[in-house]
């Protein structure tokens, strides 16, 4: 037995590899700055039943939310996949986060049977929704996000589908980018099955099979290990949004282990809310686990038994499972934070301090811009996140930004118009970033969460504080400028 | 008279020298490194003096060419031992060296260190001045500020200062004024200017880059200019060129301004010389592999052309300048081997390096590593180790495998030993097959050519685990990139960040920008009395419209002037590498350039390797010994050939061994070997191995 797990580690590096090229060829590749410079996507293989055999994460929402995502094409698809299809789905009520993120798998047959897939779940840069871009702060239901896009078939036998294509590409005001960016995934989802087939004419399926089987066993005892710290306690904790947004949101959480599994059940937590400030399952589960994985991601590779030890219990009806068609696009910035601060208030508690991740942190102002709405028929949104919340280590972004890289201040001026001015930390140790408008008239929705209990920063238009904090269409006119300033380390504890 | 080139390589453990005769003689010796490097140069030069029976003084007065590569620079900086640097950056902009633009080495870990400030927050100052994306200067340069923030770096006894301006890389003339006001106030100090060391856009990596060429500046220019005085005084009065990280050499005052140009030209050299080896044994497509104690650096040469990358990090610093790209992983032949928490068996990267090294070195190591299993499987002679110059310990080795591995796993010694080398050697695969499929490269269309002391004892695996069907083990492999230094050409590259649409691209600007690139880098190259023979590559960095990152395309015409229909071929070789590269492309998508790069390479005049004919193919002169090899878990006796004594023409059937010194060549089972008219050895490849 010990022999073969090293020849599974040898064969499933080999998947590993697929899959980091995946990742590599869309980060090169796409339009969207949320998948080439944020790196807001992921990339993966799973298997026949849309398990994870592999996934690259550029952010910690997709850890759950491309395989639930996967797992609704495979249902809904169930006896009607063939070889050449690609399936689509970009749903929160699919497996997904928020209806702007599409998850696109492309079955793989070998001596037509159907054994392991890439996949890739990335956002799209606009498709369609009240407002241009992922961000509407006073959405009440998922229409207003975007059009929602329940499984489909892209590609019917190797044939695109012409209306769905044209359908999601018509709905969308930055149409050319969302049908490159559509194409890139296509495009490194057939590649990657090529490469995986190199890999089974070398190994056959069934020592792949073999192999993906052990090493997912393999990272479920290493992470059964990491959890078994957690003595046969039961651990509470909560974590509470107080804001003028949406009074109070609350994410309560009891943490029990039996046997190998850790049972993490957020039964308490607030119910659903009529604002953006929702969750989905996914979303949820990907922000639970984090406190208790991230010690060890760098020594582990993504895959379900990375996941398979923890037992999530989610309360329906509420901001952790809202009900359709509740609005979802600000869950994964703020609930998903408002859980891992619950989870890591619980551990605190109890004695397992310096083992997992001690608090982490992520709530910052955001904006995006765009052209006056109706006065081009291609408004490609300028998502504005120029800056970053000082992280638990004392520098650097927090863990729950993934891989984002801020933009070029050059780069920014050049491209789109816009001049920062400053971006600097001040006295108070606050990232402070000030954006001009130089080229042309925009508009922008922004967000911010007014925390009446900490300093969530602050987005200041011409100088003065934003009257409301979850603005729609606010005029930036030329020579418009814009603060965003972030709270300092200090400021994000309680 | 015949006169000799030097090609010098400092590495960590051995600094290695490659003599070259005008006559076509080549004479090389391996000597300990020095903490001060120029002691092992000179040792180094004294050691062939002394084998050609000459005298420092008399065989350096007829040395006309020293070409030195050293880590100097490279060692300041991943030991933060360089000098006090401040930077004077546009008033605003002071942080964005720290921010990073939000990148870490590891998003997850909640433990991850910030790195270490090279230049911290009370050093990095900024003034008031504004230049936009047009070069029009928004805010006029506050000289008053100015002075007062470089007096505050003068009495803080900084000895370095970099210099960055948003937008210095179309304008330049706040820089400039800001240089000029540095030298008149601290006339000693070292200036680093980003519109000098890199005119590109992106602030962080060009500010990254400046300050890293100013840290580091002061210590490889001190260095040079004392290891020049000193061979001036011994005899010398040829040109001591340096080896850069772009593969090719320059002056020492050259060298001494761009100090970031020689970070990492260590592995260079190795890539420089497989190039040139490629030429004459007839293989232009190339993955370089050069395996030592501790790392396995990776690159690719395409039509004799070694790939170049802008995206390096060194010691946790940006350094944007082009660079060859040399994948580097932790895998050599002291990478320890352990037993991870889930049972697994991990190898590297963590290394016993040099000391203790690995068990068999018998200095108190008692992990067992990579050359600790190469010993137990026989592919290593403990008694041949460096020509016998080192006595290695088998059975320490054998004890190291058995109780940390062995025991552990439930493994004879053997076949832990046998698992090491499959987890190594496929790191080191996968390492390689990266490095060729991020370019859009298949491995099996290369022949992989292994150096370095452990390259050689590995490389037929990997070569049947890619499908490679042929492995060069270059002549003088353990010396290989003194070799490169020896053969390097001068060589400047110069960018320049040009933003537009291609099809809005201005020819007269664009051929502007070329013209004052190649003149900037003949300006460069003037100082030096080695050639005055050019030849000029011209690359555009281009991107679909919305993409962040850029292809660089060369373009393919050598005429003076760009015309349109060389613009013409230019995006269609865009369409064709974007798709070879990321397996898509879209010719109804717009397409903008970003930056120019131009490469000039000053030729130098080298000897041409003769070629050796054919004799025999009988090798059975060459055999010394015979011994169990492990290949698997039965031993095979195999046939131990002295290389000393292997010809041009011998043909030698797996599995076998040649023994050099210096590094040990394993042709396994299916393998054959034949010895090139250059004294390489060429194996070809049987079939991929099964597990």
């Amino acid at each position: 037995m010990k022999k073969t797990l090293i020849h599974s580690q040898i064969i499933y590096s080999k998947v590993i590899s697929v899959a980091a090229e995946m990742y590599e060829r869309m980060r090169h590749t796409a339009n969207s700055p949320a998948i080439s410079e944020q790196e807001s996507f992921a990339a993966a293989v799973l298997t026949a039943e849309a398990d994870l055999a592999v996934q690259i994460n550029g952010e910690p929402s997709h850890l759950f939310s491309l395989r639930n995502s996967a797992k609704h094409l495979f249902q809904y698809f169930a006896y009607d996949i063939q070889e050449g299809d690609v399936l689509v789905v970009a749903d929160p009520f699919s497996g997904g986060t928020d209806p702007q993120t599409i998850t696109m798998i492309i079955p793989m047959f070998y001596d037509g049977q159907l054994i392991i897939s890439p996949a890739i779940r990335a956002p799209l840069l606009d498709v369609a929704g009240e407002y241009p871009g992922h961000l509407h702060p006073q959405a009440t239901d998922i229409w207003q996000q975007s059009i929602r896009l329940t499984p489909i078939k892209l590609y019917r036998a190797g044939i695109l589908q012409k209306d769905v294509y044209s359908f999601i590409s018509r709905n969308s005001r930055a149409p050319e980018s969302l049908k490159s960016d559509l194409q890139c995934m296509v495009g490194t989802c057939r590649h990657a099955i090529q490469s995986i087939e190199h890999i089974l004419h070398r190994y056959n399926i069934d020592m792949v099979s073999e192999a993906i089987s052990e090493m997912i066993l393999y990272t479920r005892t290493r992470v059964e290990k990491t959890l078994s710290v957690i003595s046969n306690n039961t651990y509470k904790g909560s974590a509470t949004l107080r804001s003028d947004y949406d009074s109070e949101l609350s994410a309560r959480v009891k943490i029990d282990s039996i046997g190998n599994k850790l049972i993490i059940n957020l039964d308490g937590s607030t119910r659903y809310s009529d604002s953006p400030l929702n969750l989905t399952p996914s979303g949820t589960s990907s922000f639970a686990v984090l406190p208790f994985l991230a010690g060890i991601f760098d020594d582990l590779t993504i895959n379900e038994g990375m996941i398979a030890p923890f037992e999530l219990i989610i309360p329906p009806d509420s901001i952790l499972n809202p009900p359709y068609p509740a609005a979802t696009n600000l869950g994964v910035r703020v609930i998903g934070p408002l859980v891992t601060e619950a989870i890591t208030n619980a551990l605190q508690l109890g004695q397992n301090n310096d083992l997992f991740a001690k608090s982490i942190h992520g709530s910052k102002p955001t904006a995006c811009l765009f052209q006056p709405v109706g006065s081009t028929r291609n408004n490609i949104p300028i998502s504005l996140d120029p800056g970053f919340s000082i992280s638990e280590q004392g520098w650097g972004a927090p863990l729950i930004e993934g891989m984002t890289r801020l933009p070029s201040a050059e780069e920014l001026e050049v491209h789109q118009g816009l001049r920062i001015l400053l971006r600097e930390l001040n006295d108070e140790h606050r990232m402070v970033v000030r954006v001009l408008n130089i080229q042309r008239p925009l508009e922008g929705n922004f967000f911010l969460l007014g925390d009446t209990e900490r300093y969530p920063g602050a987005i200041l238009l011409n100088g003065a504080a934003l009257s409301d904090l979850t603005s729609l269409c606010t005029s930036v006119p030329v020579g418009a400028s814009i603060e965003f300033v972030y709270p300092n380390l200090a400021e994000q504890q309680i | 008279m015949t006169t000799w080139t030097l090609g010098i390589d400092v590495g960590g453990t051995f600094t290695d020298i490659v003599a070259i005769c005008s006559d076509g003689a080549i004479e090389s010796a391996k000597v300990p490194s020095t903490s001060d490097q120029s002691e092992g140069v000179f040792n180094s030069i004294e050691k062939i003096a002394s084998r050609l029976n000459r005298d420092l003084g008399s065989f350096l007065s007829s040395t006309e060419l020293i070409v030195h590569g050293t880590t100097v620079s490279t060692n300041a900086l991943l030991e933060y031992q360089g000098v006090k640097t401040g930077l004077i950056t546009t008033e605003g902009f002071r942080d964005e060296l720290e921010f990073r633009r939000a990148y870490k080495e590891s998003v997850f870990n909640p433990r991850l260190a910030p790195p270490h400030a090279i230049v911290p927050r009370y050093l990095r100052l900024g003034v008031k001045e504004r230049i936009d994306h047009t070069g029009k200067i928004l805010t006029p340069l506050d000289v008053s500020s100015c002075r007062d923030a470089i007096n505050q770096l003068k009495s803080k006894q900084v000895e370095s200062i970099a210099i960055c301006c948003l937008f210095s890389f179309v304008n330049p003339t706040h820089e400039l004024h800001i240089a000029d006001l540095v030298r008149e106030i601290m006339p000693e100090v070292y200036i680093s200017l980003s519109s000098e060391i890199l005119p590109e856009i992106r602030e962080f990596e060009r500010t990254s880059t400046t300050v890293v060429n100013a840290y580091v500046g002061p210590l490889i220019a001190g260095y040079l200019d004392s290891l020049h005085t000193n061979l001036r005084k011994n005899g010398f009065t040829g040109e001591l060129f340096v080896m850069q990280s772009n593969g090719g050499v320059q002056t020492i005052a050259e060298a001494s301004k761009r100090a970031v140009d020689t970070l990492l030209s260590g592995p260079a050299g190795g890539v420089t010389a497989s190039a040139y080896i490629g030429r004459y044994a007839g293989y232009p497509d190339l993955i370089t592999v050069d395996m030592g104690g501790t790392s396995y650096d990776v690159s690719v040469i395409q039509d004799l052309q070694p790939t170049v990358t802008t995206e390096t990090w060194i010691g946790r610093y940006r350094t944007a300048v082009p660079m060859l790209d040399i994948h580097t992983i932790g895998a050599g032949g002291g990478s320890i081997a352990w037993i991870d928490e889930g049972g697994g068996l991990q190898v590297g990267p963590r290394s016993a390096g040099a000391t203790p090294g690995p068990a068999c070195y018998g200095r108190g190591g008692d992990d067992p590593t990579v050359t600790d299993a190469d010993v137990v499987l026989g592919y290593i002679d403990p008694h041949s180790f460096l020509g016998g110059e080192m006595v290695l310990d088998a059975d320490k080795a054998e004890n190291a495998i058995a109780s940390k591995i062995g025991e552990e796993l439930g493994l004879s010694t053997i076949d832990s030993a046998l698992a090491i080398t499959d987890i190594i050697n496929n790191n080191m695969s996968n390492a390689m097959h990266f490095v060729t499929t991020k370019r859009g490269y298949d491995p099996r269309d290369f022949t992989l050519l292994a150096m370095g002391g452990a390259g050689s004892v590995h490389a037929g695996r990997q070569a049947e685990d890619l499908g490679i069907a042929t492995v060069i083990v270059p002549n003088l492999s353990p010396v290989f990139c003194a070799l490169g230094d020896g053969f390097a050409n001068l060589k400047v590259t110069e960018t320049k960040t040009y933003y537009t649409r291609a099809d809005d691209l201005d020819l007269n600007i664009l051929n502007s920008l070329f013209r004052e690139m190649e003149l900037r880098g003949k300006d460069r190259l003037s100082n030096q009395a080695t050639t005055s023979n050019f030849e000029l590559r011209r690359i555009v960095a281009m991107r679909y419209v919305g993409e962040v990152h850029e292809v660089p395309v060369p373009i393919r015409s050598r005429t003076l002037r760009i015309t349109s229909l060389n613009i013409t071929n230019l995006i269609k070789d865009f369409h064709r590498l974007h798709e070879k590269i990321f397996a898509h492309k879209d010719e109804n998508q717009s397409i903008e350039i970003l930056t120019l790069r131009l490469e000039l390479t000053g030729i130098r005049r080298t000897i041409d390797l003769a070629a050796i004919p054919f004799e025999k193919e009988d090798s059975s002169h060459g055999i010394k010994s015979d011994r169990q090899v492990y290949f698997s878990s039965d031993p095979i006796n195999t046939t131990v050939y002295d290389g000393k004594k292997l010809k041009p023409g011998n043909f030698i059937p797996g599995p076998a061994i040649i023994e050099q010194w210096g590094t040990t060549i394993v042709i396994y089972p299916g393998q054959e070997v034949l010895i090139d008219s250059y004294n390489n050895c060429v194996i070809e490849i049987g079939s991929a191995i099964e597990l």
